[in-house]
């Protein structure tokens, strides 16, 4: 099964450029601050995002990455799979000819990993970053003293 | 969630227990059967056996055969008593307040889709949608 720490440590780096960033830059340091997460491995993790078209740099000292598109145009399954690359928790759900056995055809098993990749891409694409920012901004506010 | 090689191989393996329909059989010809190796399926059934999802006869008319009915036993079952926890994410204390929220919204809530999913489904209903495709 494929949800990669990476992944979701991408997750948590849109996430916060989505909170905090306001329309702005967010340099990787301050994500790095935020999350715990190292900034050699943000930087890993922001070149796929980048890669992916999910955001951009601005250059200079006051430069950092921010949002390529619209927060609700940008889905968790994105995320996921800019890192990831297709969501399975099995190899053979993207690809048939990976099957170490070459029993596809009377494979018992693959219909239920397909099931369950398929619940797993619909749960991360029926997210997005705007649902996420919104949930994640109310329960701070209600968190506050 | 996460789905190991041992989790996919020991379901595997249990669909020929579930074919056999209650005769024993041995691990050599679920080795045969599935191209999986021999040292491989004894720790897989060391540990269902373990779980109380398979019982053994030695001899050497031996081998496995299911402890409870087909319909009884569930893909979580097989996969939770090879895997232990399934889910995505390592949780700890003390975790920034982005990744508290990302695992409670997102990452617990694929768990229990998955979870439901992997519950609901019998080694019989596994076997039956075979043979219905291959009618």
């Amino acid at each position: 099964m494929k949800l990669s720490t990476r992944s979701r440590y991408a997750l948590e780096g849109m996430l916060y450029l989505a909170a905090f960033g306001q329309g702005g830059p967010v340099p990787v340091k301050e994500i790095s601050e935020a999350t715990g997460i190292s900034t050699a491995y943000l930087e890993q993790i922001f070149f796929l995002l980048k890669k992916a078209g999910l955001v951009v740099t601005i250059r200079g000292s006051r430069g950092g990455f921010l949002p390529a598109k619209p927060l609700s145009d940008i889905t968790a399954g994105m995320v996921v799979r800019a890192i990831d690359g297709a969501i399975c928790p099995v190899r053979c759900v993207a690809d048939p000819s990976l099957c170490a056995s070459n029993r596809i055809a009377v494979c018992a098993t693959r219909p239920l990993w397909i099931r369950v990749a398929n619940a797993i891409s619909d749960t991360l694409d029926g997210m997005t970053l705007e649902s996420l920012k919104n949930g994640f901004l109310a329960e701070r506010e209600v968190q506050k003293p | 969630m996460k789905i190991s090689t041992k989790g996919r191989y020991g379901l595997r393996a249990m669909l020929e227990l579930v074919r056999a329909n209650g005769k024993l059989v041995s691990l050599s010809a679920i080795a045969q059967q599935e191209s999986l190796s021999l040292n491989y399926l004894e720790s897989i059934f060391s540990q269902m056996k373990h779980a109380r999802l398979v019982c053994s006869a030695t001899g050497a008319q031996g081998g496995y055969r299911l402890a409870q009915p087909a319909d009884q036993i569930s893909a979580f079952d097989v996969l939770s008593s090879l895997e232990g926890d399934l889910s995505v994410t390592e949780e700890g204390p003390n975790m920034p307040p982005i990744r508290q929220y990302l695992t409670k919204n997102v990452w617990d809530v694929i768990d229990q889709k998955v979870e439901v999913i992997l519950k609901s489904t019998s080694l019989k209903d596994l076997l039956d949608a075979q043979q219905k495709k291959q009618d």
